[in-house]
């Protein structure tokens, strides 16, 4: 027991949320800051890349959290709490925002017609695009896992947290997504173009 | 067979990222062609990888609006005001709940506990009456024995301050003194009612003639039988034996010869003493303890 407090920036989220739960704002303020970035981010990711609606998501997530902070669960730690709670948010976009989905099918119409640049040239705002249409074609739980595992870069232990499910799970939806946008995405692999010794047009 | 199954879809992942498939080991190798259909496929998934891998360290991260903290830091804020509210509505609610029928246990287990608190206080309190009922009588004794022992004691005080003589009597014998007293005045009572004019004379000339004579003989008896007094059993007192202490007070002579003309001719009576003058007074009413020659050739032997 240390004779000076800690600066809440050193403290780990768990206390934080403690402390929030009691009712101090410079904790919760440090938990925002802390985050906001991230789940901003993720919900870019996840719904569109709608930069306004994933500021309404987060918002509305930290708004929760303020109003009813006795929801967390202190045996989960807050991490994993926090991006189950976006991807539940998530879910709930896709199922009551069909119009923003025929929109997203639109897109990638379009993005069909386009052909890429082979080998050396590849263009990355290209490949980011199509990399997004393809995820708004798979399922919400493979999207969400592709997304926390690479995009996000958290461990196969804390996406199963997140989803309450087994790592082997996770591990299988992973696969199983790479090899679906493998197969869909075969145009910017440059090692297939010299294979082939042919540009492809899709 | 065995090394094969240490490899899981997420240790593909790890070969994609460090290992191109020619570099693979025959059991690795044998382990991806189990779960992908060959070279290409291998190929194709790494590929995927290096650019979603670039993607992301190219991609810069969005920023959030700073209105979208200010907003959330006042949902913060404003969850954390008290509510006192009370409606009166609710008030009513609580007296007078709609939903009785889920009450009676918790109604059934506070009864109880009701009647168990009452039924203990009143047997406490019923103990505590039967043991003061004794005390308080005790006390009403006391209290009626230090009463006339304060009127006794004032006259007596008075006169002794008149009287040069005095004689010390020890506060240990004042109850026993007092119940004697109380005996005597019964008798004098009964004796009275029986025979008043005759036997109050007879009575006064003798304890006249008694009390001078026994004064003497007393205050010299006094001296000299202090230790064989402090021995008796059967006599409460006959004489000063006990040292004076601030606790005695002074009888006058008229006290001592009043005590010996009624019953107390040896200046105390023992408890059995007592009891047989108790038994004698209905057969002899009229006799006087002074009248006793075997008492008095006693007291003027000093004992």
């Amino acid at each position: 027991m240390g004779l000076f407090s800690r600066s809440l920036d050193q403290l780990d989220d768990e206390r934080l949320m403690e402390l929030v739960v009691r009712g101090d704002e410079k904790a919760f303020a440090t938990l925002y800051d802390r985050y906001h970035r991230r789940v901003l981010n993720y919900f870019h990711r996840m719904l569109w890349q709608d930069r306004e609606q994933a500021q309404d998501m987060l918002q509305e997530l930290f708004t929760k959290l303020a109003q009813r902070p006795q929801s967390y669960d202190p045996a989960r730690p807050f991490r994993t709490w926090l991006f189950s709670v976006a991807n539940n948010m998530c879910k709930n976009a896709y199922r009551h925002a069909e119009v923003v989905k025929q929109a997203a099918t639109h897109l990638r119409n379009g993005v069909d017609r386009v052909e890429p640049v082979a080998g050396i040239g590849l263009d990355r705002a290209l490949f980011s695009d199509r990399l997004q249409q393809e995820l708004a074609e798979l399922s919400e739980d493979h999207k969400a896992t592709f997304v926390m595992r690479f995009q996000e870069d958290m461990a196969i232990k804390e996406i199963a947290a997140v989803f309450g499910c087994s790592e082997g799970t996770v591990k299988s939806r992973i696969f199983y997504t790479l090899k679906k946008l493998a197969e869909r995405l075969k145009e910017f692999d440059p090692n297939a173009l010299s294979d082939h010794g042919t540009t492809r047009t899709i | 067979m065995e090394q094969r199954e240490r490899y899981d879809p997420e240790d593909i992942e790890n070969l994609l990222n460090e290992r191109g498939f020619d570099e693979l080991l025959p059991e690795e190798r044998a382990y991806v062609l189990r779960h992908i259909s060959g070279r290409a496929e291998y190929e194709q998934m790494r590929a995927l990888l290096e650019h979603v891998r670039h993607n992301e360290q190219d991609r810069s991260p969005i920023e959030a609006d700073p209105a979208v903290r200010d907003r959330v830091m006042a949902a913060f804020r404003q969850g954390q005001e008290p509510q006192w509210r009370i409606w009166l509505n609710g008030v009513m609610l609580w007296l007078k709940p709609s939903d009785t029928g889920s009450l009676w246990r918790p109604a059934l287990a506070f009864a109880s506990l009701a009647v168990l608190v009452v039924l203990g206080i009143l047997v406490v309190q019923l103990s505590r009456t039967t043991t003061g009922d004794g005390l308080a009588e005790l006390r009403q004794e006391r209290a009626a024995n230090k009463t006339s022992k304060e009127q006794d004691a004032q006259p007596a005080a008075e006169a002794g301050a008149a009287e040069q003589e005095q004689l010390m009597v020890p506060d240990d014998i004042t109850e026993s003194e007092q119940q004697v007293e109380d005996m005597e005045e019964r008798t004098e009572r009964s004796v009275a009612a029986n025979a008043p004019g005759l036997q109050l004379e007879q009575e006064r000339a003798v304890n006249e003639e008694l009390a001078e004579a026994k004064t003497i003989e007393l205050r010299a008896a006094a001296e000299s039988t202090i230790s064989l007094a402090e021995h008796s059993d059967d006599m409460v007192l006959s004489a000063p034996t006990a040292p004076a202490t601030i606790d005695s007070r002074i009888i006058t002579e008229s006290e001592m010869a009043r005590n010996f003309s009624l019953s107390n001719a040896s200046g105390k009576v023992s408890a059995p003493a007592t009891r047989k003058r108790e038994s004698n007074v209905a057969d002899n009413r009229t006799r006087s303890v002074a009248q006793d020659k075997e008492l008095t050739a006693l007291l003027a032997a000093g004992w």
